[in-house]
């Protein structure tokens, strides 16, 4: 059997993050952020592995954020001197499978598709414009260049004497303007080169592809939901 | 018969602000245009300017008239059939290559073209198999090595056949052996009734096969050559003086400084990994105070990696490397990256502040040199200072990386690839900045593949070769890396 079309995952990916936007309770975000979570750091592991590190940072972020500002309830464990209640752990839970359902998702998508089908497919089904198309597509491309340029500027930041991860907004700062700076200044060749191999002439056919694959994707939508709202 | 004729009298990318003036000539079919001039001096803006680029897609202004194959590049509409005749490689395959698999980038033009579905896959299976790349056809593209990256940005340039191929700067980032195998497919492509047009200011890589040599400055043409050119030791003097690469590098005499004592002391290394076996073995050699190594050796060989696992960034796999006799796996990192300073090959990963000036403050004050030792380092400092350093030239950019290396007062400094893309003139300059922080006693490792630095720069030459590190005669370095490239001057 044939994979489900880029367009199909990307409207899924779409659909689980609105979804983990529009449930409030743990068990229901549970019915999102378990499967999505579970099948998208499986295949996408080998690809994405910065998106766990930025998980795991954003979690850890949740956790400190909610000791401060919902704390409340009765006290479930001790960390030194410090009580945590089952109000901060609650909204940690709420939050963190809110991500980890949106993570999820994007790998899915991310994994299943690559940015010549994406094309094609925005263009052809969603009528996406061309030039739209192209810089979702090319965005894709350029992931492994930027963790390339991550990695070379952590550790020109630890030779300098910097931080190799970011904390402070300065330090932010200083990682995402070289990032940038290299991403740009690719991003405008890339056009030109795009440019001078006939982007502009490039024609959309609309064909829309809906089979056996695409039914299953959205059928795995719908039995998310209704698991959501099993009593 | 001329099938590219172009006569720009002046173009400009913002209006008043003039780049080209009276820039013309024309190419037969089959025939090979050199454009060869220093850097900044309008030979990229002439590549944008005669095929449209420059006034369709980047708002720029030109004044004249290009043909190219019965197509008006300069006209909208004729803009649009550019693709169909023109095949472009530009410097550097990162920038150029947009799709994530060879197949996808060969596959993009067609498409863009409006080809059928079975004649893109024939097409697309003819070309990768000219350039030995179908069988990586669905491999990712940062899967594959510069070399293969270079051959897929021809494959998806000549996949439709093309009547014109322009080359911008192809050898900047290449090896000797990558810099043949390009003259190896421009010659193919001339066979095949191409026109070539080249611009590269190491113009003797291509002197040879070229049947025009069109030398441009300051958006200007300051000498033609014709048919069956030679130039004479004079020309090729002037030409060195512009910035222009024309002839072969000096060997000048080295200053091996074996009593100034050794800083960095490296025994049987072996470094890296690639399948069952270390990218380099048993590495040995001794880098003494104030002396300048050049490291060479192809794309791929373990150069960059070698310097890694010189500052503890990559773990050796075996053998011991000192630093004024400290064994660096037993020194604190803090101390080991004061003791040894690495430079990257793309200078913008070592900025963190927004501006010149607050780049000097910061390598200042993290690295404890007076600020106004470290201004002194770099001589455009006082014009410059509140530019961002993004928005400077790269040879600047790759100075102000060196400078910022400085400011540490390191014992070691580990260069990588610093001339890349650097003209003659900037390679000049660069190499007076080396000798100074030289004099001062810093020992410097350049990992190149740049013959200008093993002859006229560096006091000795490592040589890789089937994973073996050894001392080499710097002349016969030269030699063989000039041999290699094919340069015939």
């Amino acid at each position: 059997m044939r994979k489900p079309t880029p367009t199909s995952t990307f409207l899924y990916s779409l659909a689980i993050t609105a979804l983990a936007f529009i449930f409030r309770e743990p068990r229901q975000l549970a019915a999102i952020g378990l499967p999505n979570g579970l099948l998208g750091f499986s295949i996408g592991f080998r690809r994405s592995r910065w998106i766990i590190l930025l998980l795991a940072i954003a979690i850890w972020g949740t956790f400190l954020n909610a000791l401060i500002v919902a704390n409340t309830g009765d006290p479930v464990a001790y960390m030194g001197p410090l009580e945590v209640r089952v109000g901060a752990l609650n909204a940690t839970l709420t939050i963190g499978l809110r991500l980890l359902a949106i993570a999820g998702a994007a790998l899915i998508f991310f994994s299943s598709t690559s940015p010549r089908e994406l094309i094609r497919h925005l263009e052809a089904e969603l009528r996406l414009p061309k030039g739209l198309a192209f810089s979702i597509a090319y965005s894709l491309r350029l992931f492994p260049l930027m963790e390339r340029d991550f990695r070379e500027i952590q550790l020109a930041r630890l030779e300098r004497g910097y931080r190799r991860f970011p904390i402070t907004p300065t330090d932010v700062r200083s990682i995402m303007l070289p990032l940038l700076s290299v991403g740009y200044e690719r991003a405008v060749w890339t056009g030109i080169g795009a440019e001078l191999r006939g982007f502009a002439l490039r024609k959309v056919r609309v064909k829309v592809i809906f089979g056996l694959p695409e039914l299953m994707v959205t059928a795995s939508i719908a039995l998310q939901i209704i698991i959501a709202f099993l009593p | 018969m001329a099938g590219v004729r172009f006569e720009i009298g002046e173009a400009c990318y913002t209006p008043g602000r003039r780049i080209l003036r009276g820039v013309s000539s024309s190419i037969d079919e089959g025939g090979l245009l050199l454009v060869a001039g220093p850097s900044g001096s309008g030979k990229t803006t002439l590549l944008l300017a005669f095929t449209g680029v420059l006034s369709n897609l980047l708002g720029g202004v030109i004044e004249g008239s290009s043909e190219i194959y019965g197509v008006n590049p300069l006209d909208p509409s004729g803009f649009k059939s550019v693709p169909r005749v023109v095949g472009a490689v530009l410097q550097d395959p990162d920038r150029q290559l947009a799709m994530p698999t060879p197949w996808d980038e060969a596959s993009f033009l067609l498409e863009n073209l409006g080809y059928r579905d079975e004649e893109v896959g024939k097409a697309v299976e003819g070309a990768l198999r000219r350039f030995g790349l179908l069988d990586k056809a669905h491999f990712h593209v940062e899967d594959l090595s510069s070399g293969e990256k270079r051959r897929l940005t021809f494959a998806s340039a000549i996949v439709h056949e093309p009547k014109l191929l322009i080359l911008d700067e192809p050898t900047a980032s290449l090896d000797p052996w990558g810099i043949r195998e390009v003259k190896r497919l421009v010659e193919e492509a001339r066979k095949g009734g191409s026109s070539v047009i080249v611009v590269e200011h190491k113009a003797r890589h291509f002197i040879g096969e070229a049947d025009r040599l069109m030398v441009i400055d300051r958006g200007t043409v300051k000498d033609e050559y014709g048919p069956g050119m030679a130039l004479r030791d004079e020309e090729l003097e002037r030409l060195a003086l512009m910035g222009i690469d024309a002839r072969r590098p000096e060997v000048r005499e080295p200053q091996r400084r074996p009593d100034s004592g050794a800083v960095l002391e490296v025994d049987s290394l072996d470094v890296g990994q690639i399948e069952d076996r270390p990218l380099i073995k048993e590495a040995s050699f001794e880098v003494n105070r104030g002396e300048v190594i050049a490291l060479v050796g192809p794309n791929g060989s373990g150069k960059t990696t070698l310097l890694k696992t010189l500052i503890g960034a990559v773990k050796p796999l075996s053998g011991s490397i000192r630093v004024r006799g400290s064994d660096i796996l037993r020194m604190k990192r803090s101390k080991l990256l004061r003791a040894i300073f690495y430079i990257p090959q793309q200078p913008d990963h070592l900025f963190v502040a927004s501006t010149l000036e607050g780049e000097v403050k910061e390598a200042s004050r993290k690295g404890g040199l007076g600020f106004a030792e470290a201004a002194g380092m770099i001589p455009w400092y006082q014009e410059l200072r509140s530019q961002s350093p993004y928005r400077l030239s790269f040879g600047q950019r790759m100075w102000l990386s060196i400078a910022i290396g400085g400011c540490y007062r390191p014992d070691v400094m580990l260069l990588d690839e610093p001339t890349a893309g650097l003209d003659y003139r900037l390679f000049c300059t660069l190499r007076g900045f080396v000798e100074r922080l030289r004099e001062k006693g810093l020992s410097i490792l350049i990992a190149t593949h740049d013959s200008r630095v093993v002859g006229e720069l560096s006091d000795g030459a490592l040589m890789i070769e089937d994973g073996r590190l050894r001392w080499e005669d710097r002349g016969r370095v030269v030699e063989t890396l000039e041999h290699v490239a094919g340069v015939l001057i």
